[in-house]
């Protein structure tokens, strides 16, 4: 039995070292992305925007363009009628009927697609999408006097083409700004950090951006002058895409911990009762002994 | 009066062989350091952005399998020791290894599982390492089934222990399969995952502060614990089983 108490420390020191090593530690420097972290909901924080968030809205500012990007979350489990209603509290206005509205199907769910012309200077663009009875709102906003700027997202139809998203950039410059599509100048690619996108204009100062992200496109119509149009429409579908909401699983971490502890429970309970089994065959022996005697 | 003397002298050595002082030390103090485990994936260590509050069982999950790779390690240990010495100390470590490590195997499985439902929508996938450690599971069961079978308990003894040996290979088929097979989509805690893996999170420092006493209490302490209380039931057992003969011999 000496041998076992030498050895019991040194096995399990052989076996910890072994079992440790063999999952190769290996920690790797990955960017860090910045990401606005609220308990609703995930947005990434735009690089070189200015950062109005509050606790429970992101919300990033570019002055350059009097442009508003922002993410927020509303009671209410109608998504068009929550962008609405966060787009009212941003403004501090009523809105009217808005130019467009549709509904794409992304990965993580429904979308549904408005936008609104507020006044001659401002335009408003919306995203959203219900979870759980609330309605997650991303928005763009733009008040320069010079240009209107629009953001959309549109599905992919059968007549569009895999690899260029230039019937969604005519179609858009049709439904947002009233310049002919028969005028547009050839696809020029643009590369930004989000993928290669495609530009076209016309002589009326109408720029139009697509990108093409899995059976969507992703789109920007500029209406004036305007030579940022790229830089925010990276920007909003940067927040757009980056946009996630924390899952709520929280029963099967309960579900998971009720096992655990289960088996472990049990594990010890079946020592205990054998132990216990155990001692009561050997009192049935004394018993049978002290009668024999 | 020779076999009364051996009855009285197996029946001294169980009456007064209470817990030792250090095992009721260890098993108070693994206890305490579960709860302080617990504590730390439940309420210190953030909540994973990604994929909510069900990343924490990887707390349980992951130690879980080291437990399990710790116990059937001292199987391997005892079988090989007994095929060596033939002492039916190291036969009885074995079996007290196979029956934790499969408890915390179970786990394992089962934790992983219910971790799977939310990130990638299924409760089981035939991935590669998923397949093995229900291979390991199943090895491992078969290990308490066959025991039961063997009468004769020199034969029993040296069966088990080659049987033990080798069944510590589902154990590292599990361990090593996902650096192996890059189909995988099972992550990797530590290191760098396959380009597959799906729910897939980086260990950052703050991962690291939970998950490092988690390892730690679930490699060596809980092991410890339940394979020397375990231990010592199969001593109680042998004992008793023992004196049962005696008497009935005599």
């Amino acid at each position: 039995m000496k041998t076992t108490r030498f050895l019991f420390p040194l096995l399990w020191a052989i076996l910890s070292i072994f079992g440790v090593n063999a999952q190769d530690v290996a920690e790797e420097d990955l960017p860090v992305v910045p990401y606005f972290q609220s308990k609703m909901f995930n947005a990434p924080v735009l690089d070189g925007w200015e950062n109005q968030s509050t606790e429970n809205i992101a919300q990033f500012y570019l002055a350059d363009a009097q442009a508003t990007i922002r993410t927020a979350v509303v009671n209410n489990g109608d998504s068009a009628v929550g962008a609405k209603q966060d787009l009212e509290t941003f403004l501090g206005t009523t809105l009217d009927e808005p130019i467009y509205s549709e509904k794409v199907n992304l990965a993580d769910g429904t979308w549904v697609v408005l936008v609104y012309q507020v006044d001659e200077n401002t335009t408003a663009s919306a995203m959203a999408r219900q979870n759980d009875g609330r309605s997650y709102v991303v928005s763009f906003i733009e008040s320069n006097p010079d240009v209107s700027v629009y953001m959309a997202t549109i599905a992919h139809t059968d007549d569009s083409d895999e690899n260029n998203p230039i019937l969604e950039i005519g179609t858009a410059i049709e439904t947002f700004t009233s310049a002919s599509i028969d005028d547009l100048s050839d696809p020029e690619i643009v590369i930004l950090p989000t993928g290669e996108w495609t530009q076209q204009t016309n002589g009326d100062n109408v720029t139009g951006l697509g990108w093409i992200f899995g059976n969507d496109s992703y789109l920007a119509v500029a209406d004036g002058t305007i030579d940022n149009l790229p830089e925010l429409a990276n920007a909003y579908n940067t927040t757009l895409l980056g946009f996630f909401i924390t899952p709520d699983n929280g029963h099967y971490l309960i579900l998971g911990l009720v096992i655990s502890l289960g088996t472990l429970i049990i594990l010890a309970l079946s020592i205990i009762l054998r132990a216990r089994g155990l001692q009561k065959d050997l009192a049935v022996i004394q018993q049978l002994t002290q009668d024999d005697d | 009066m020779t076999a009364k003397t051996n009855k009285n002298s197996i029946e001294a050595q169980i009456e007064h062989r209470p817990m030792p002082a250090l095992l009721r030390i260890l098993t108070i103090v693994t206890i305490l350091a579960f709860i302080g485990t617990l504590i730390l994936a439940l309420f210190v260590a953030g909540t994973d952005i990604e994929q909510g509050d069900i990343q924490r069982i990887f707390y349980i999950h992951m130690p879980a399998f080291f437990g399990a790779f710790t116990a059937f390690g001292v199987t391997v240990i005892g079988g090989i020791m007994y095929l060596w010495k033939r002492n039916n100390t190291w036969d009885k470590l074995a079996v007290a290894g196979v029956e934790v490590g499969l408890a915390f195997a179970i786990i394992n499985l089962l934790t992983g599982s219910i971790w799977a439902r939310p990130i990638w929508n299924t409760w089981w996938t035939w991935d590669p390492r998923l397949t093995s450690a229900a291979i390991m599971v199943l090895t491992y069961s078969a290990y308490l089934m066959l025991r039961t079978g063997i009468e004769d308990p020199s034969r029993k003894r040296g069966f088990m222990s080659v049987y033990g040996i080798f069944a510590f290979v589902s154990v590292l088929t599990t361990l090593f399969i996902i650096r192996i097979v890059p189909e995988t989509i099972h992550p990797v805690i530590v290191g760098a995952s396959p380009q597959n893996a799906q729910g897939t999170f980086e260990a950052t420092s703050g991962v690291f502060m939970a998950l490092g006493p988690s390892l730690i209490v679930w490699l060596i302490l809980m092991p410890m614990t339940f394979i020397w209380h375990r231990y010592r039931l199969e001593n109680h057992s042998e004992a008793i089983n023992r004196l049962k003969i005696q008497l009935l011999s005599e």
